[in-house]
């Protein structure tokens, strides 16, 4: 069963050691390599990957426009875990509420992101915990794809 | 019994599909529909009916001509049903897999 107002929590054995799937988290580089949605990529124009530090990342998505976001890292701990927030911004690092950035308005304007990494022999018990309800994050899922939806029926018009 | 008529009987079969992207740039009468397509007059009429209970079409008098309106918002239920299971963050953890494993077998290599 579903229970509501949950947050969003998945958990999964990865087939990889946990140095390495830290490292996955850690390294910039090795962010811009899978760090963004399905057909989607991600390009940090800043990112400090210690506690304290900042990031600046735009994830583009071919159907939509530019994503926006700026995070503190707030726990470091190798290799276990990773705590970071994540909010909403333009391209100048601004903050930009939910309704700014054209998302649900029930999102919230910083949620905070828990990675959490367990050794299970060579492989890693992964954990990600965000702070924000389970089915607000897939009702806002809807939004892109109903406005991408709205362009392709709005191009098709205009044929 | 009544039979359940929505958007996802709408578009379920492709004659219909056909025929909503027809109408959608033009209204058109019955007989311009009729003729893009082999099947007989009363079999597109029949899913015309099935689109119009749907509300996917109306249909609006002209004089004597009646023309098939395409009501296109109604496809927006489709869209959110199929985006509630979109998860963002299984797809970025299954990209992290793929650059993990592709890294593991760079290294092997």
């Amino acid at each position: 069963m579903v229970k509501k107002n949950e947050d969003v929590l998945i958990s999964r054995i990865v087939d990889a050691p946990r140095e390495q799937v830290f490292q996955a988290w850690t390294d910039p580089e090795g962010l811009e390599q899978w760090f963004a949605p399905k057909g989607c990529t991600i390009h940090f124009k800043q990112i400090d990957i210690r506690e304290g530090g900042t990031f600046h990342s735009c994830i583009k998505n071919p159907d939509y426009k530019d994503c926006w976001c700026v995070g503190t890292y707030l726990e470091i701990v190798k290799p276990e875990r990773i705590v970071f927030t994540m909010v909403n911004a333009d391209e100048k690092g601004n903050p930009l509420t939910a309704v700014e950035a054209g998302m649900d308005p029930e999102w919230p304007t910083s949620t905070t992101v828990t990675v959490t990494l367990g050794a299970i022999g060579n492989k890693t018990e992964f954990t990600l915990h965000q702070t924000v309800n389970e089915t607000l994050a897939k009702r806002t899922g809807a939004y892109p794809s109903w406005l991408q939806m709205l362009d392709i029926l709005e191009a098709y018009l205009r044929k | 019994m009544e039979k359940r008529r929505d958007v996802f009987q709408a578009i379920a079969d492709p004659t219909r599909r056909e025929i909503i992207h027809l109408i959608s740039g033009e209204s058109l009468n019955l007989n311009a529909i009729a003729d893009h397509f082999d099947s007989a007059r009363p079999t597109i009429s029949q899913h015309i009916k099935i689109l119009t209970e749907c509300g996917l079409i109306i249909i609006k008098k002209q004089g004597r001509e009646r023309f098939c309106e395409a009501k296109l918002d109604k496809l927006q239920e489709v869209s959110s049903w199929v985006a509630q299971y979109s998860k963002a963050w299984n797809e970025t953890i299954d990209a992290m897999e793929n650059f993990l494993k592709n890294k593991k077998h760079g290294k092997e290599k």
